[in-house]
């Protein structure tokens, strides 16, 4: 475990992107969604829906935004490797950190839905427990992209290209179906955009509800997202040429 | 650069490899 992440550095990025003014003023406003969500359905398996999950996805953006490249480039990071430490432990240490600020977020606005629902005397059930663990892995699986792209881009513009490419895709899968006069491409590219990143699996938490076999699919893809995001950052980082000579 | 420093964890490949061959062998049972 140890080579995977460095906690001395996990502990420095936890302190450094939970001390950002947004990134408190977001876990609020989800912790109030989540609330919100619990008194007005009575039911712990809202917890991450509707608003609250518009303000975890940007929570997401915000602690992914520069996470390595603000380091490399203030050559932060060139000191710190200096000691004993491979560059993975590094990049998990970093990832690992903000990866937490967001569970610690997740897991107030979880408890705030769990008062909410107590509040309507009702009792918070399994599903309620299910919505934590699956907002917080598919959210993980976009942090993690998010840190890989970091590697190679500068500042905060993972965060811009991953939104460039969004509205990129939105528009292809929008205008394209019509402008080639077949609307059964909107279907197509409806079940290409499942796999183009990670997956909401909440649906899960319907499942638990009803008592059906919950659909492990997109949970599992998820992981294999977050993990392959991880270890692309960490191939990215290797070959990365740290010391910027006459730049 | 000390060729120790650019190391991969092994367990890291391991779980990317792990994690993408139970997806898909929830997929193929699923189907």
């Amino acid at each position: 475990m140890s080579g995977l992440v460095s906690w001395p550095v996990a502990r420095a990025a936890f302190r450094e992107r939970s001390r950002s003014f947004i990134v408190g003023a977001l876990a609020v406003l989800l912790a109030a969604a989540a609330f919100t969500n619990g008194m007005q359905s009575g039911w712990g398996g809202q917890a991450f829906a509707g608003f609250a999950r518009m303000f975890y996805v940007v929570l997401t953006m915000v602690l992914g935004a520069g996470l390595i490249a603000d380091e490399l480039e203030t050559g932060h990071a060139q000191l710190v490797l200096l000691r004993p430490l491979t560059r993975a432990s590094w990049f998990g240490g970093r990832l690992a950190g903000a990866a937490l600020v967001l569970l610690a977020a997740l897991a107030a606005a979880w408890i705030a839905c769990g008062i909410g629902v107590v509040a309507q005397r009702r009792a918070p059930d399994l599903a309620w427990i299910v919505t934590l663990p699956a907002a917080f892995v598919e959210a993980f699986g976009w942090l993690a992209l998010l840190a890989a792209l970091s590697v190679v881009l500068s500042r905060w513009t993972n965060v811009g290209l991953l939104l460039l490419l969004a509205m990129a895709w939105w528009f292809l899968r929008l205008v394209v179906p019509f402008a080639l006069g077949d609307v059964k491409h909107v279907q197509t590219m409806g079940a290409i955009q499942a796999y183009l990143g990670p997956q909401d699996a909440s649906a899960i938490v319907a499942a638990v509800r009803t008592r059906s076999r919950p659909d492990l699919g997109p949970l599992l893809y998820d992981l294999a997202w977050a993990s392959a995001c991880w270890l692309a950052g960490v191939l990215l980082l290797n070959r990365a040429e740290l010391a910027r000579r006459g730049r | 650069m000390k060729r120790h420093q650019r190391e991969v964890p092994p367990l890291l490949a391991l779980l990317t490899a792990a994690f993408t061959l139970a997806w898909a062998a929830w997929k193929f049972l699923a189907a």
